[in-house]
């Protein structure tokens, strides 16, 4: 509070009072002053302008008598001006040949030419002089330009400055009645504008006391109405603010038992004084996590419901809510354990509260192991899918079978955290050959699968874990003597449609390094590798086959062409010759009928032969092209023809079981004669036979073919090998056909035992 | 050659006004001189019974700007000569004079004045004393044929003295003749033949170059263009246009009929 503020009254009443004095005398006398000093210039411009129109009115009399210097007459002007106008205090003039003129009884002043005469360059002018008779404005005037002739008036003043004081007077006279009628007002208005707030500070007491039942009335409308009224408002307000506080603690209550009810826990902690740290409050829902009851646990340390790892984390909470203030703090992840070590994971928030006076950490506690759990297995399916991912990657790669399993080995190491691994595969036989390895020396592979512990296991189609690795393991060639030596091995099967195709073995330092999820996965991976390793075989072997097909069209071809050129030989040197020797013997008959007509039907006779024989050499080629009995007879017929053909003619009996009757589609008959026909040229060429059998029987699924011989056989070794033998390629080509009617063909043969043939043809090849 | 406050040159005039307004419009061609020629000229204000020939000849004034008669005195006394005569409204170098009577008064003539009473203006005044004087001669009426005369000094005093009916007839000059009548407050009974106008007469001490100078200053006088501003009431002078030069030969007529009614010496 300032000096002034201090000095000043407190009542409001006198303040408005001495305001609007002090207002009424400033504003008094500085409307006198302003007043008496424009009435002063007013009256002053007023005068001089009167005083110059009355000298100049006075010099223009006189002008004629200065001129002429009519002294009497100058005289006369002079001293009737001063006569007829009281304001007039003196009067005179002078010309250029007459002296001065004036109306002074006791003689002309001296001292008043210097100070009342003209300047030289003025025609007139006017000055104000102090002198006996008061104040007084001397007027001069040039009545008569271009000589030296002057008029003066001398007027007096002290009206003017009468009339001012006057004015002064009357202007403070009115400002002193005026201030009294203000204050007076004043006091009253004051007394009248104050009396509502009077009123209103009794009832606004009565509000501070606490009785917001009371309303204050005053008519509203005015400032103080309306101030009564926004306490009303504010009364109102508070009454509903307190009852909505109730309202709200009583909803808290609520709340805390609700949350209690739907699954929150509740804790309040003592944050300050001797009790620091233990539970103020406990709900139900809190007290069930840790397996007490909600009475024995305030009290205790919070610490005595936490896992010890959880202490650290605790405390960081604890002081993050500390720091906050009133804010809420993030969750942070705790554990909790009960009275039996059972652990409970939760979530917790906080905040800082006043409970019961005391500030008090209020901590909101939720039980997340289960979503936790969830969390984790999730976590471990997508580790399981990420590593499965990886490995058919390293599978589906376009690389050679060997660089594919080590990349799925590397692949399943990586994803199981191991350093440690192999993969063996089985041929045909079961002997087991190493396919990839990772960690183990690579020159020191001793494998004594499937014969050592694991394999045994494995080669069965399981899995197996073993902690210990044994003398046949391969485990045994790492050098020991490390901190931790790898012991844990464990083996799954590679198989692929039930069929064991190899082993997966990974191996670890730690005993545990395997759980059941691991498991799973490794078995998984071991099925995936399976899968690929078959698929790579099957695709070899469809390559296999398509190089074995193409190879076999070639060969065709060349068949065809040396079909073409046997045929155009056996033209040219049979038939062709033939008919040659038909044209000589037609020349001949011609010339005979000429010349000898006797000999010419010896001569048509051999010629008759010759024809014969041509159309007979004509009818074994077109029969070796095509017999005409499989298009006339059918299947049975031309069989019997051909092996009559073939093998009677050695030696070789022939046992024909086809139905007679039998007729199939064109394609079938032609695949099954021409099989026939190649086992029937081989046999004829290799085998050495004194019996053949040929069978064929329908089926329900189309028609079962069998060519057996009694010869000598042959390795099916040595006639398939990879690079091809003159004698494989008639039972590919037989196969070939086979297979391109979907129908199935197998051999069997050993040396010294003979050889059977087996054809399946299905029913839609009929 | 004056150059100082103390070497002015002195100049009189005749009145014609009243003497108030005679100053103020002859000190403002004192004025328009002083800056014009670079001399220094004061007016001379009558303050005895001197006259303007006197004047002129004593020495006591330098220049005057006068009258035909204070001319032809001077002249005839000291040998002044007449420096520039003005020209008159209707740009004429001369002047007449008129003679007048009340607008009631049955007379047609001048020769019908006889016994009546006969106002003249100053007895120095060309028009309103030498050239009526002439008029009446020439009309057959001599001074005692009349019935009275008196000089009133000043043309209006004429006039007044005339509508008043304190004379019967009176002489003024011809233009403030013509605005009476204008008026009907008076009937011209006749006008005189022109006359050489009044001018600027320079006394017989003057300086020849200082003559020239001032001759010269005078007729550039321009007082209805660009020296206008400088004059007071220029127009009721009697050279409202200005002066052209003049000749002591053109007065001769005058300078008979002055000295045949005494206004010069035998």
């Amino acid at each position: 509070m300032s000096k002034v503020e201090q000095r000043l009254p407190r009542r409001l009443t006198t303040r408005m009072t001495l305001a609007v004095v002090v207002i009424v005398v400033i504003a008094g006398l500085a409307t006198t002053g302003i007043i008496s000093e424009v009435l002063s210039r007013s009256l002053r411009s007023q005068s001089v302008t009167s005083g110059q129109a009355l000298t100049q009115e006075f010099g223009e009399s006189l002008a004629n008598a200065l001129v002429e210097g009519d002294l009497s007459a100058i005289q006369e002007i002079v001293s009737g001006a001063v006569e007829q106008n009281e304001t007039i205090i003196y009067a005179f003039a002078f010309g250029p040949n007459t002296p001065i003129v004036h109306s002074f009884d006791g003689g002309f002043p001296a001292d008043l030419m210097p100070v009342a005469s003209l300047p030289a360059d003025e025609s007139g002018g006017s000055r104000l002089l102090e002198t006996d008779f008061g104040r007084v404005r001397d007027f001069g005037y040039r009545p008569l330009d271009g000589l030296s002739a002057e008029v003066h008036l001398g007027i007096s003043e002290e009206e003017i400055v009468a009339v001012q004081r006057q004015v002064t007077e009357f202007i403070l006279a009115l400002t002193v009645v005026g201030l009294l009628l203000a204050a007076v007002a004043a006091n009253w208005f004051g007394r009248v504008a104050i009396y509502p707030l009077s009123a209103l500070t009794q009832r606004v007491r009565g509000l501070g006391g606490g009785n917001l039942e009371q309303h204050i009335d005053l008519p509203p409308g005015d400032e103080v109405g309306d101030l009564a009224e926004a306490f009303n408002d504010m009364a109102n307000q508070i009454q509903t603010v307190i009852q909505q506080l109730q309202a709200s603690e009583a909803g808290y209550g609520d709340l805390l038992t609700a949350s209690g009810t739907v699954g929150e826990g509740i804790v309040l902690i003592c944050d300050e004084g001797p009790s620091e740290g233990t539970f103020l409050y406990v709900n139900e829902t809190f007290a069930q996590l840790v397996g007490r009851d909600p009475e024995d646990l305030q009290g205790l340390e919070v610490g005595a419901a936490l896992h010890p790892d959880s202490l650290g984390r605790c405390r960081e909470s604890w002081e993050a809510i500390r720091a906050g203030a009133m804010d809420i703090v993030p969750t942070s992840e705790l554990t909790l354990v009960d009275q039996t070590g059972e652990e409970r994971i939760v979530e917790t928030a906080g905040t800082m509260i006043d409970y019961q006076g005391s500030r008090a950490v209020a901590w909101f506690v939720r039980d997340i192991t289960t979503r936790k759990v969830r969390e984790e297995e999730l976590r471990r399916r997508n580790r399981e899918l990420a590593a499965l991912n990886a490995v058919a990657s390293a599978l589906n790669s376009p690389v050679s079978e060997d660089e594919m399993l080590n990349n799925a080995l590397l692949s399943a190491l990586s994803a199981l955290e191991m350093h440690v691994g192999w993969i063996l595969v089985l041929d045909d036989d079961g002997a087991a050959s190493l396919a990839a390895c990772h960690g183990l020396p690579s020159d020191q592979h001793a494998f004594a699968f499937p014969k050592c512990a694991c394999g045994r296991i494995v080669k069965g189609g399981a899995s197996t874990v073993i902690d210990s690795a044994g003398d046949d393991c391969a485990l045994a060639c790492l050098p020991q003597g490390s901190d931790a030596p790898v012991s844990c091995h464990t083996a799954v099967a590679v198989q692929a449609r039930g069929r064991v195709l190899g082993v997966l073995s990974v191996a670890s330092e730690r005993a545990d390094a395997m759980d059941e999820s691991d498991m799973a996965l490794l078995e998984a991976m071991g099925r995936q590798i399976g899968v690929a390793l078959e698929n790579a075989r099957l695709w070899e072997e469809l390559r296999s086959k398509e190089k074995i097909r193409g190879e076999l069209l070639a060969r065709a071809m060349r068949a065809q062409e040396d079909e073409r050129q046997r045929i155009s030989r056996e033209l040219h040197d049979g038939v062709g010759q033939s008919l040659n020797a038909l044209v000589f013997g037609l020349n001949a008959v011609n010339a005979a009928l000429t010349q000898s007509p006797a000999g010419a039907p010896e001569l048509l006779g051999r010629l008759s032969i010759s024809v014969s024989d041509t159309v007979k050499e004509l009818q074994e080629i077109i029969y070796d092209l095509r017999p005409s009995l499989l298009d006339d007879l059918g299947l049975c017929k031309a069989v019997r023809w051909y092996t009559q053909e073939r093998l009677q003619g050695r030696g070789v009996q022939v046992l024909l079981d086809i139905p007679e009757v039998l007729r199939l589609e064109p394609d079938a008959e032609t695949a099954l004669f021409r099989v026939t026909q190649e086992a029937v040229t081989n046999i004829a060429k290799h085998a050495h036979a004194g019996h053949v059998s040929i069978m064929l029987r329908p089926t329900e699924a189309g028609v079962h073919m069998e060519i057996h011989d009694d010869g000598v056989g042959f390795d099916r070794g040595s006639v398939f090998a990879k690079n091809g033998g003159q004698r494989g390629w008639g039972l590919l080509g037989m196969q070939e056909r086979v297979t391109l009617l979907d129908g199935e063909f197998t051999i069997a043969s050993e040396l010294g035992r003979g050889t059977l043939l087996t054809i399946d043809l299905p029913l839609d090849a009929t | 050659m004056p150059t100082g406050e103390d070497a002015a040159l002195m100049v009189g005039f005749d009145d014609r006004l009243e003497p108030k307004e005679d100053v103020r419009i002859n000190a403002s061609l004192l004025a328009w001189l002083d800056e014009r020629t670079g001399l220094s000229f004061r007016l001379h204000t009558p303050h005895g019974p001197e006259d303007i020939a006197e004047q002129l000849c004593s020495g006591e004034i330098d220049f005057a700007i006068a009258g035909t008669v204070s001319y032809l005195q001077a002249n005839d006394r000291c040998g002044a000569r007449m420096l520039v005569r003005g020209v008159s409204d209707d740009g004429d170098d001369t002047y007449r004079a008129a003679i007048i009577v009340r607008a009631t008064k049955a007379v047609d003539d001048i020769g019908d004045l006889g016994g009546d009473y006969f106002a003249f203006g100053a007895p120095n005044s060309t028009q309103g004393h030498l050239i009526p004087r002439l008029m009446l001669q020439n009309a057959g009426i001599s001074l005692a044929d009349l019935g009275g005369t008196s000089f009133t000094g000043s043309h209006a005093a004429t006039a007044k003295a005339v509508t008043s009916g304190s004379f019967d007839a009176g002489a003024i000059q011809d233009t403030l003749a013509v605005e009476l009548a204008s008026r009907d407050l008076v009937r011209i009974l006749g006008f005189s033949d022109s006359f050489p106008s009044s001018g600027v007469v320079v006394g017989p001490n003057v300086s020849r170059e200082v003559v020239e100078i001032v001759r010269k200053a005078l007729l550039d006088l321009d007082p209805m263009g660009s020296d206008s501003s400088a004059l007071y009431h220029w127009s009721r002078s009697e050279m409202p246009r200005g002066f052209v030069a003049a000749d002591d030969a053109d007065y001769e007529v005058l300078r008979t009929v002055a000295r045949e009614v005494g206004l010069l010496g035998p």
